[in-house]
């Protein structure tokens, strides 16, 4: 059985007040951070690659500058400038900031420095917080000496200075996340070369989805909001600001969705450093359960923009919001997958020592406090979107779209509980958090996708009858047949929703039982392996008192 | 609720009792168990893949326990790490440097990552390990003694009771060793208790005051030294014949009283005599207990022999009494050796 770990030593101090810990950091910089500065300073090898970066992107400009001059307005030369340039220096921060991020902990391993900066007893948040602010450093500055070359757009009009250094603005806010990322992957690594690749293998697809998705798709969208943004611009954001006009959606969309994201992301991959980094009967739970919190809320609440954004069709907003957030809640299975069944005995010591309160035992390490936190948020995100879609589709006066959200929020809920069940028992019967996860994946890729083949099979079996789609029932997909068909007047339009229903019923009951089997049996593990544990603490006792017994040692007297 | 007591007072250095590690499926400590008091030095030996790491990375935090307990200076390792962290000083075995930093802000950067407050403690462990005039040289500039000697600068700097250097002279020349065993020595008038492994027994040999011979996971004999030779000693007068085969199973404890024992072992004798030694070899040859003589030039005489101290003086004796002129008696005496030898016979990898 896995173990899991427990909060900062108790020596920690109580949380000192913000101005304290500020000037305390001012005097006493976190020494990993001072220490990688003189280091890359002396490093000539770096600079100079990222000189002939900056040397060829300066090219690139000028070339599209000279070519452009004469045959276009000069304005719109400026325009395709900035998104030019400020497109590229978004490639080269997503990769570059992941890549130099990635090695940095894997490489104290592989060098055989790990060990001693281990014991110095810095702590793991120390630790990461001073590779991250190392490696930000010096993306930042990269990002600096960038700068004269993106004022460069300036010069032909067509943007603002303002555009541009809040584009440099939003460019520094993204290498945070985007070492935060690289540190992730490095805490999981002890080749720096592997690491390396494997955060460029998922970096350069992740940008890539960020750039289109994000960048030229939303343009698209936001060109609906605000007609003043221009659509089909990946660098629509700093534009936007300048532009839209100041409402709740600016505020909202604008200003809160982005700025979450990028602290809920940044956030995440420093809980993940700081556990990886960890001992085993270290607390690595209590950092991503207090993220999750946080976190899951803001999900939870950021999910129901699309109800402010479709006021025509809001039941619809509601409708997608719920499929968001039991897509987000799947991701949370999988996180807590890897929870470890109990607290260490270190943990456990510590928490007794310390007179713990209920509250922290419950952020402790420990499957079924994990996915009580899961299942409480989970279960009311979506009562409430459910509730949401309700009240939207009361004021759109429409009872056909009432229950339609009812049918969603019915299957999403009765799904969510299945998995959260799945989670408890695969974790409780596994050794370790891959084979969890491989069930769980494996599981919604068969239960979501499977149903259909069998419909589909059933379809051409039954020569074409429409009512062979009832198969199709236990895919979490079927809850938009049952929408459809609410209104319908098919012939198989009962025998549907009842099939429906039956699996929605099936999949909560399903859930409901997978979850007391997976608490059950983690509890037993859990009492066996502390029961092991005092009998060993009790032997070891006897055995020493034994020996301090004078009258029972041999020879005696 | 009281809370449990943390640290155990008037504990010795280091007590590990039933231990046991595991790799996999395989017992990699099997039930050590050891005490060490303050201020001693222990020598930790066995051959390759005994178990020697894998135990000093246990006495410093980096691995878990399995089973069994563990403490150092009272604290229990996998309770109370960042205590144990505080009074220990480890040195791994092939562990790295920071290259691009100089000697001098290599261990400054230590010294704030302990939090020692006052950087005065960067001359002091300067001073004691000699670095001075090097201090503004590069880490990757150090030779492999310098960068070893800058590694135990590094352990000094927050001065912990208890040195854990697991093969602190693997990889040095003879030189660059008696250095650091003279560091030993020195740190040992501090009040240091060092705890360091090695298969090199004779770097040992000088410097130890107890030691612990580990075998395929399992200590088979731990004291101090003298106590272990005689113990040694008595156990072949009784049983003369082959080593003991041991038992599977058999715990340490029953196997330190009554030690394997292995065939004769040549121990060697240097006599310097005045005169001619060759003219002294007819004495010797063939007589009780000697294995084998050689006389080369200068007076110089190698008798290579199975006895004790007893037998060197009745050497003496007989050479005087015939006339010879002994001007230097010299038995060359590794103790330690030896006891390595006769131990693990058979069984060093
Ligand atoms: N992380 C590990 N995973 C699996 N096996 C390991 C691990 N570390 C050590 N071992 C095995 O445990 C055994 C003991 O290793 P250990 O390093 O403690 O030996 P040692 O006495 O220090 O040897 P050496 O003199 O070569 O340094 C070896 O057989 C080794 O292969
Ligand atoms: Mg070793």
């Amino acid at each position: 059985m896995s173990d899991a770990p427990a909060a900062a030593s108790h020596r920690a101090p109580r949380a000192a007040p913000l101005g304290a810990r500020l000037g305390a950091a001012w005097r006493h910089p976190n020494p990993v951070w001072t220490r990688e500065l003189r280091q890359s300073a002396r490093l000539t090898r770096t600079p100079l690659v990222l000189a002939v970066v900056t040397g060829l992107i300066t090219l690139l400009m000028g070339t599209i500058g000279g070519l452009a001059t004469g045959h276009v307005e000069p304005a719109r030369v400026g325009s395709a400038l900035h998104q030019t340039f400020f497109s590229i220096a978004f490639a080269v921060v997503a990769w570059l900031a992941p890549a130099i991020a990635s090695s940095t902990i894997a490489s104290e391993r592989s060098g055989r420095t790990w060990e001693a900066l281990q014991l110095t007893g810095l702590g793991a948040k120390t630790i990461t917080r001073g590779k991250f602010l190392a490696a930000y450093s010096y993306v930042a500055l990269y990002v600096v000496m960038l700068a004269p070359v993106g004022a460069l757009s300036f010069l032909f009009g067509g943007v603002t200075a303002t555009e541009v250094l809040l584009a440099y603005l939003l460019l520094l806010v993204f290498a945070a996340v985007a070492v935060a990322f690289g540190l992730g992957i490095s805490s999981k690594f002890s080749n720096p070369a592997v690491a390396v690749v494997v955060s460029l293998l998922t970096s350069v697809p992740i940008s890539l989805f960020v750039y289109l998705g994000l960048g030229l798709g939303l343009s698209a969208a936001m060109h609906q909001v605000w007609p003043e943004i221009p659509s089909a611009t990946p660098v629509w954001l700093p534009t936007a600001y300048v532009r839209a006009r100041l409402d709740l959606n600016y505020l909202a969309l604008l200003i809160a969705l982005p700025l979450a994201l990028a602290a809920g992301v940044t956030w995440f991959f420093y809980e993940v450093c700081v556990a990886n980094m960890a001992g085993p009967s270290d607390d690595r739970s209590s950092g991503l359960r207090r993220w999750f919190l946080v976190n899951t809320t803001l999900v939870a609440i950021a999910s129901l923009l699309p109800v402010m954004l479709l006021p025509r069709d809001a039941h619809v907003g509601a409708i997608v919001a719920l499929v968001a957030f039991l897509g987000y809640l799947v991701f949370g299975c999988l996180l807590f997958a890897g929870e470890p069944l109990g607290p260490s005995h270190r943990t456990q010591l510590h928490w007794e020592r310390h007179r713990a309160s209920r509250w922290t035992r419950w952020m402790g390490p420990g499957l079924m406090p994990a996915l009580g936190s899961l299942l409480t948020l989970g279960l009311t995100g979506l009562g409430l979107q459910t509730l949401v879609g309700i009240g939207m589709a009361w004021l759109e006066g429409s009872q056909l779209a009432a229950l339609q959200v009812i049918v969603w929020g019915a299957y999403a809920t009765a799904f969510f509980l299945f998995l959260a069940g799945l989670t408890a028992l695969s974790r409780a019967r596994a050794q370790g958090p891959t084979a969890p996860r491989v069930v769980l994946l494996l599981t919604l890729f068969v239960v979501t996708a499977g149903p259909w083949v069998v419909a589909a099979i059933a379809g051409v079996l039954a020569d074409g009858s429409s009512s062979a789609i009832v198969s199709a029932a236990p895919s979490p997909v079927f809850a938009a047949v049952m929408a459809s068909l609410l209104d319908s007047t098919e012939r198989h339009r009962e025998l549907a929703l009842a099939v429906g229903s039956a699996a929605i019923l099936g999949w909560a009951l399903l859930g409901v039982a997978l979850l007391g089997a997976g608490a059950a049996r983690s509890r037993r593990l859990t009492q066996a392996h502390h029961a092991a544990r005092r009998e060993l603490e009790q032997a070891l006792r006897a055995e020493e008192e034994e020996a301090l017994d004078p009258t029972e040692a041999p020879g005696a007297g | 609720m009281s809370a449990p007591a943390a640290r155990r007072a008037g504990a010795p250095a280091i007590r590990v009792r039933h231990l046991w590690h595991r790799f996999g499926s395989r017992d990699v400590l099997r039930d050590v168990n050891l005490e060490l008091g303050h201020g001693e030095i222990f020598g930790f030996i066995g051959p390759n893949g005994a178990g020697k790491t894998t135990t000093i990375r246990i006495l410093a935090t980096l691995l878990e326990p399995m089973a069994g307990r563990v403490e150092v200076d009272g604290w229990d390792v996998s309770v109370d790490p960042e205590e144990v962290r505080r009074v220990v000083g480890y040195m791994p075995d092939h562990a790295g440097v920071y290259e691009h930093v100089t000697v001098r802000e290599y261990l400054e950067f230590f010294a704030e990552a302990y939090r020692v407050g006052d950087l005065g403690v960067v001359d002091a462990s300067v001073e004691l390990t000699d670095l001075g005039k090097l201090q503004t040289r590069m880490v990757s500039a150090l030779s492999k003694g310098m960068k070893q000697r800058l590694q135990l600068a590094r352990i000094l700097l927050h001065d912990p009771k208890v040195l854990i250097l697991d093969e602190p002279a693997s990889d040095l020349d003879p030189r660059a060793r008696i250095e650091i065993r003279d560091l030993l020595l020195e740190l040992r008038e501090l009040g240091k208790t060092v705890f360091l492994s090695s298969h090199i027994l004779t770097e040992l040999s000088d410097v130890c005051t107890s030691i612990g011979i580990l075998e395929r996971g399992q200590l088979v004999v731990a004291g101090p030294i003298g106590e272990l030779a005689e113990r040694l000693a008595a156990a072949r007068a009784e049983r003369p014949a082959a080593r003991a085969e041991s038992e599977p199973g058999e715990a340490p404890g029953d196997r330190l009283g009554a030690p394997p024992v292995a065939p004769p072992v040549r121990r060697r004798l240097k006599l310097r005599v005045l005169g001619d030694a060759h003219a002294v070899l007819p004495l010797l040859h063939g007589g009780g207990g000697v294995l084998g003589v050689q006389a080369s030039a200068g007076g110089l005489l190698l008798v290579e022999h199975a006895g004790g101290e007893a037998f060197v003086a009745e050497v003496v004796r007989y050479l005087v009494t015939q006339g010879v002129m002994v001007v230097g008696v010299e038995p060359e005496r590794n103790e330690l050796e030896r006891l390595f030898l006769e131990v693990t016979q058979g069984d060093l990898q």
